[in-house]
C-alpha cells in the first residue's frame, strides 16, 4: 500500500470516528427527554402566603376546605299550597322582590266562580234581613188594628150589657118579651166572645211584632243576621281561595331560580326541584365543609380567606358567622354523580360582601382557615 | 592476541527447563571476543550458538557464569539498564532480517534511533543517508515485501548500524540469500561495519563466507572447541 | 515509538477493520438493548413525566405504582392544601376505560381527568388544537399515538367523536404524551367530565398533584404532607423511581433484557478480546524485534495501549453512532415512541468498551512482556 494512502486511511478512520462520536453525542443530547419544571399557566388556589409571613403565629399552617356560596339563611324554596296549572309567572331569576310581591299565579277561574257564588248568597241574605226589618211596621199596624178592634169589641160588649141590664129592669114589668130578653142576653154573650177574640188578636199581633222587634231579642232578625254572617264568611273563604292562587314573596330577596313555566301543573306537595328559589344575597354566606379530622384545629376567630376557582391571586377575607352544630355526611360538590364519601364534615358559615367576592350563589370556592390551634403552633 | 576485548564470557552455563526435562545447552563457555575484528561463531545446528549470542546480547540470562560486554558485567546489570545498554551499544542483524512489515525501508532503518529517543523524522533523516550509502536510494520508501532479499538485508544492515553501536551481532546473515547476494552482503558488512573500535560477531555455518572472518570460533555441543585467527588459505577453499 | 505503533496498527486494514467492527458491534448491542430497556421501564412513570408542573404526588398509602389506584376522599385535597409548603394542589383522575374506535373495534385506553379550572395535568406539548377548548362540554384531548390508533389512516383532525363508556367525547386537541406500558391511547379531559365518563360512584380522586413552595424541596414538603395527613406523598422524581422499580422487581423485563445486554457485553468482550489478542500475537515477532533492539517494556506497553485506545475510540464511536441512528430512525415510527439512548448508557457503554479494550490489551501484553526476545534469533 502506498504510504500516503495509509496515512489518509488512518486519518479518515480517526476523524470519521470523531465525527460520528460528535454526531452521536448530538443525537443523544437531542433525543434525551428533558424533565424540566414547567410553570403553570393559571395558578390554582393557593394558601395566602403573604398573611402568613405577616403573622408569625399563623406560621403553623392552614385548614383547607371547599365552600359553597349561598344566600343568607340558605335559599328559600317557594312551593304552592294548592295544585293547579300556572297562569302567569311574574319574575325571572335575578329579580329583586319585596315582601308580598306576586311571584306566580295559578289558574283562578274556578276560584273566581266560587267568589261570585258566595257574593250572591250574601246579597240574598242581606236582602232578606232588610225585608224582615221592613215588616216591623206592618206588624205594629196590625197590633194597632187589633187593639182598635178590641176596643170596638169592648164597646160592643158594654153596649150589649147595658141593653141587657136595661131590659132586666124593664123586664120585671114585663115590658119586654122573654124573647126580647133572650135576644138581649145572647147579644151580650156574643159581644163578650167577640171582645175575647179581639183580645186574642191583639196578643197575636203583639207576638208577631216581638219576633221582629222584640226586646231584648228579636228572634227572626237574629236568625237572618246569622245567615248574613255565614254568607260573609263564605265569601271570605272563596276570596282566600282565590288569593292562594297567587304566590307571593314571603320575604324580600332575590330570585335565584325559576323552575316553572306558564301552563305547567303545580302539585301541592314538597318538590325535589323547587318552583322558585329565592334568597338574600347581600351579604353572601359561604358554607365551608371542614373535614372531621380538622375540626379540633378550627377556631372561630381564625382568619379565613376564600379564593374563587379559576381565578388566581389573593384570597378574600371572610367574616365568621356561626358553626353549624350538626356534623353531617359530606355532600357531593363535584358534579352530577351521586357520590357519597364516607367522611363527615362540619359546616362553618362565613359571610362576605358580594362586592368583595364576585361569586354567585351555588359556586364553589376554596377556603383557607388559619390554623391557630396549640397543636399546630408547637409543630 | 593483542586486541582489546569486546566481549568476555567466563564459565557461562545455560540450562532450559527444569526437573527431568532439564537440558543443559551451554556447558561453561569461556570466550573472549576481540574488538576491531570480525569474529565468526560456527558449528552444527543445535550446538548452542544462538543461545550463546542471546546471552551475550542480554536477551537471555545465563544460568551461571559471568559476561562482560565492553568492560561492563552485563550479567549483574538490572533489567532496565540492560535494555538501555543494548539499545545504545548493540546492533542486530537477524536471520530472516525481521524487518517490520508495516514500516518503510527508511523507517525500519530508523527504528533503533527512535528506540533511543529520537523523533521519527530526525531518525529517518539519519537513516536515509546510511541507506544511500548502502545503495538503496531508490528503494528507501518501499515496504519490506516490495524489496528483494538482498535489499532487505541491506536495510537490516542499515538498521544494525544506524545508531553506531560498538558491537554488531549477526545471526546467519546469508541464510536466506543466494550465494552471490550473500557474498555481496558480507562484503558490504565488512566495508561499513568493521572498524577499529567495533566488534562484529557473525553466527553462521555458511562456509562460503568464512573468508570474511578475522577470527573463527568453533562450537560443538555447548562448548567452544576452538578459537583461532582465520587465515586466508583456510577461507579460500 | 507511538508513530511506529500507529503504523503497525493501520498497516493491516482488514485486521484493523475487524477490530473496530468488533468494538462497534458490542457497543451497538449494549447501547441499543439498554436504551430499549430503559425506554421500556421508564414507561412505568410516563404519567408522572407528563405533568411537569407538579413536583409532589399524593396518593393512598397503599399505592405502589400508577396502575393500581385507590381513590382518595374528596376532602383530602383541602387537607393537603393546608399543609405548609404546598404552593398549590389539584386533583388528578386516572382510570382505564374501554373505547370504541372509528371502525367499531374496542380498545383499552387511559383516561386522565385534570383540574377543571386550571387544566393542570395535561402534557405540555400540543400537536393540534387548543387545550382551553377542553372547557367545552364533552370535550376531550387525545394523545397523538392514540389518535393514530383510534382513527387509523386519518390525518390529524379535530372534532372527531369517540365513544367513552357509551358517552360522547369530542376531540378538541391532540397532545403529545409519553408512551405508557398498557395502552398508547390516552384521553385527557376535565376532572368533572372524567367522573361522568366513568360514573362508578364513590370516591374518585386518584391522585392529588401539587407543587412545593419555591424555597422548599418537594421531598421535604412531601414528608410534611405524610405527617399531617397520613397519606402517601412523594416528590414526582421519587414516585417515578418507585413506579419504575415496581416494574423492575415484578416483571420479567429486567431479566430478559438484562440477559441480552449481558450476552452483548460477553460477546463484545470475547470478540474484541480475542481479536485484539490475535492482533498482538501476529505482531509478536515485531514486538520481539523491538524488544531485542532495546525497547523497554514500558514503551512496548505504551505502544499496545495506544493501539488499543485508537481501536476503542474508533470502534466505540462507530457503535454509538449506529445505536443513535437506530433510535433516531426507529423513533420515527409511531409504534416505537419513547425510546431513546440515555447519555448514561452511552457513557457506561464507553466505560465497558474501554474495559474490554484494556482487558484485551493487558491479556495480549502479557505475551509481549514475557515474550522471549531470543525468538528473533530463531527462524
Amino acid at each position: 500500500m502506498h504510504r500516503y494512502l495509509k496515512t489518509i486511511f488512518a486519518a479518515v478512520s480517526i476523524f470519521g470516528a470523531a465525527f460520528m462520536l460528535f454526531y452521536a453525542i448530538r443525537l443523544i443530547n437531542k433525543n434525551t427527554p428533558r424533565e424540566k419544571k414547567v410553570e403553570v399557566k393559571m395558578l390554582p388556589p393557593t394558601a395566602p402566603v403573604k398573611s402568613r409571613s405577616e403573622d408569625p403565629r399563623a406560621a403553623a399552617g392552614y385548614i383547607g376546605g371547599v365552600g359553597l356560596v349561598e344566600p343568607v339563611g340558605e335559599a328559600t324554596v317557594i312551593g304552592s299550597q294548592l295544585a293547579g296549572v300556572v297562569e302567569k309567572v311574574f319574575v325571572v331569576p335575578g329579580n329583586s322582590v319585596q315582601q308580598g310581591q306576586e311571584l306566580l299565579q295559578l289558574d283562578t277561574r274556578s276560584a273566581l266562580a266560587d267568589v261570585g257564588v258566595a257574593q250572591a248568597e250574601l246579597n240574598a241574605q242581606q236582602a232578606k234581613l232588610v225585608e224582615l226589618q221592613t215588616q216591623i211596621d206592618v206588624m205594629r199596624a196590625r197590633v194597632d188594628a187589633a187593639v182598635s178592634i178590641q176596643d170596638q169589641a169592648a164597646a160592643a160588649e158594654a153596649n150589649a150589657k147595658r141593653d141587657l141590664d136595661r131590659a132586666s129592669t124593664i123586664g120585671v114589668a114585663n115590658a119586654l118579651s122573654q124573647e126580647e130578653m133572650d135576644t138581649r142576653r145572647m147579644n151580650w154573650d156574643t159581644a163578650k166572645a167577640k171582645y175575647r177574640e179581639a183580645q186574642a188578636r191583639v196578643r197575636e199581633a203583639q207576638a208577631n211584632l216581638s219576633l221582629l222587634d222584640g226586646k231584648p231579642i228579636a228572634a227572626s232578625i237574629e236568625v237572618q243576621k246569622a245567615a248574613v254572617a255565614e254568607a260573609v264568611a263564605s265569601l271570605a273563604r272563596a276570596q282566600t281561595n282565590l288569593d292562594l292562587r297567587t304566590i307571593r314573596a314571603p320575604k324580600p330577596g332575590t330570585i335565584l331560580s325559576v323552575k316553572i313555566r306558564v301552563g305547567e301543573f303545580v302539585p301541592a306537595s314538597v318538590l325535589a326541584s323547587p318552583l322558585i328559589t329565592m334568597g338574600q344575597i347581600e351579604p353572601l354566606h359561604i358554607r365551608v365543609d371542614i373535614d372531621e379530622s380538622e375540626i379540633p384545629r378550627l377556631r372561630p376567630e381564625a382568619i379565613a380567606t376564600a379564593t374563587l376557582r379559576g381565578s388566581s391571586g389573593k384570597g378574600v377575607p371572610l367574616q365568621y358567622v356561626r358553626t353549624e352544630p350538626l356534623v353531617i355526611p359530606k355532600r357531593n360538590l363535584t358534579g352530577t354523580v351521586a357520590e357519597r364519601v364516607d367522611t363527615r364534615v362540619m359546616q362553618v358559615i362565613y359571610s362576605v360582601s358580594p362586592s368583595v367576592l364576585h361569586a354567585t350563589v351555588g359556586q364553589q370556592v376554596d377556603v383557607y382557615i388559619e390554623d391557630k390551634s396549640n397543636n399546630a403552633a408547637t409543630k | 592476541m593483542g586486541l582489546p576485548i569486546a566481549v568476555e564470557c567466563e564459565g557461562v552455563i545455560k540450562e532450559f527447563g527444569s526437573g527431568s526435562t532439564k537440558q543443559r545447552v551451554l556447558h561453561g563457555i569461556d570466550w573472549q571476543v576481540p574488538l576491531g575484528a570480525t569474529t565468526f561463531l560456527v558449528g552444527p545446528s543445535g550446538c548452542g550458538k544462538t543461545t550463546l549470542i542471546s546471552i551475550i546480547s542480554g536477551l537471555l540470562s545465563a544460568t551461571a557464569g559471568r559476561v562482560w560486554v565492553l568492560g561492563k558485567e552485563t550479567t549483574k546489570m538490572r533489567k532496565g539498564a540492560l535494555v538501555r545498554f543494548r539499545a545504545d551499544h548493540l546492533g542486530f542483524i537477524f536471520q530472516q532480517f525481521n524487518l517490520l512489515p508495516s514500516l518503510t525501508a527508511v523507517e525500519n532503518a530508523a527504528v533503533p534511533l527512535v528506540v533511543q529517543g529520537s523523533t521519527l523524522a530526525s531518525a529517518k533523516r539519519q537513516a536515509s543517508g546510511l541507506l544511500d550509502r548502502l545503495g538503496l536510494e531508490k528503494n528507501k520508501w518501499k515496504y519490506p515485501n516490495q524489496l528483494s532479499g538482498g535489499q532487505q538485508q541491506r536495510v537490516a544492515i542499515a538498521r544494525a548500524l544506524v545508531h553506531n553501536p560498538r558491537i554488531v551481532i549477526s545471526d546467519e546473515p546469508t541464510a536466506s540469500l543466494d550465494a552471490e547476494t550473500g557474498h555481496e552482503a558480507m562484503q558490504l558488512m565488512r566495508e561499513v561495519a568493521s572498524g577499529p573500535d567495533r566488534a562484529v560477531i557473525v553466527v553462521t555455518h555458511d562456509t562460503r563466507i568464512f573468508e570474511f572472518a578475522d577470527y573463527l570460533a568453533t562450537m560443538f555441543d555447548g562448548r567452544i572447541e576452538s578459537f583461532r585467527q582465520n587465515t586466508p588459505s583456510e577461507s579460500s577453499h | 515509538m507511538f508513530s511506529i505503533a500507529l503504523k503497525m496498527l493501520f498497516h493491516d486494514r482488514a485486521k484493523y477493520l475487524g477490530l473496530i467492527l468488533g468494538v462497534a458491534f458490542s457497543t451497538l448491542l449494549i447501547n441499543q438493548q439498554l436504551g430499549i430497556f430503559i425506554g421500556l421501564i421508564t414507561r412505568a412513570g410516563a404519567v408522572i413525566v407528563d405533568v411537569p408542573e407538579a413536583d409532589i404526588w399524593v396518593m393512598d398509602p397503599g399505592v405502589k405504582n400508577l396502575d393500581t389506584i385507590f381513590p382518595l376522599r374528596d376532602t383530602e385535597i383541602g387537607r393537603v392544601r393546608g399543609v405548609p409548603g404546598v404552593a398549590w394542589a389539584v386533583p388528578l383522575y386516572k382510570s382505564n376505560v374501554t373505547i370504541r374506535t372509528g371502525n367499531g373495534e374496542l380498545e383499552a385506553s387511559l383516561l386522565i381527568g385534570v383540574d377543571d379550572s386550571t387544566l393542570i395535568g395535561l402534557p405540555p406539548e400540543v400537536v393540534m388544537g387548543n387545550i382551553d377548548d377542553l372547557r367545552r362540554p364533552d370535550a376531550v384531548a387525545v394523545s397523538a399515538d392514540g389518535f393514530r390508533k383510534v382513527w387509523r389512516n386519518q390525518p390529524f383532525s379535530l372534532g372527531n367523536i369517540a365513544e367513552l363508556n357509551d358517552r360522547r367525547a369530542v376531540v378538541v386537541a391532540i397532545l403529545k404524551d409519553s408512551p405508557k406500558f398498557t395502552s398508547s391511547i390516552t384521553f385527557f379531559t376535565r376532572y368533572s367530565q372524567a367522573l361522568q365518563y366513568t360514573n362508578n360512584g364513590r370516591n374518585q380522586m386518584s391522585f392529588i398533584i401539587g407543587r412545593s413552595a419555591p424555597e422548599l424541596s418537594p421531598e421535604d414538603v412531601a414528608r410534611r404532607i405524610v405527617e399531617r395527613t397520613g397519606l402517601q406523598a412523594m416528590s414526582s422524581r421519587d414516585f417515578r423511581w418507585k413506579a419504575i422499580m415496581y416494574v423492575v422487581q415484578n416483571t420479567g423485563i429486567p431479566i430478559s433484557i438484562g440477559t441480552v445486554v449481558a450476552l452483548g457485553i460477553l460477546v463484545g468482550i470475547a470478540v474484541v478480546g480475542l481479536m485484539f489478542n490475535l492482533f498482538v500475537l501476529e505482531n509478536l515477532k515485531q514486538f520481539a524485534v523491538l524488544k531485542a533492539i532495546g525497547t523497554s517494556n514500558i514503551q512496548l506497553l505504551g505502544m499496545v495501549f495506544l493501539q488499543a485506545c485508537v481501536v476503542g475510540f474508533v470502534g466505540f464511536s462507530l457503535g454509538l453512532f449506529g445505536a443513535t441512528m437506530f433510535f433516531e430512525t426507529a423513533g420515527k415510527s409511531p409504534t416505537f415512541q419513547g425510546f431513546f439512548l440515555p447519555w448514561y448508557v452511552a457513557v457506561g457503554s464507553g466505560a465497558v468498551a474501554a474495559c474490554i479494550i484494556v482487558l484485551a490489551a493487558l491479556f495480549a501484553m502479557r505475551r509481549v512482556l514475557f515474550a522471549d526476545p531470543a525468538i528473533v534469533f530463531r527462524g
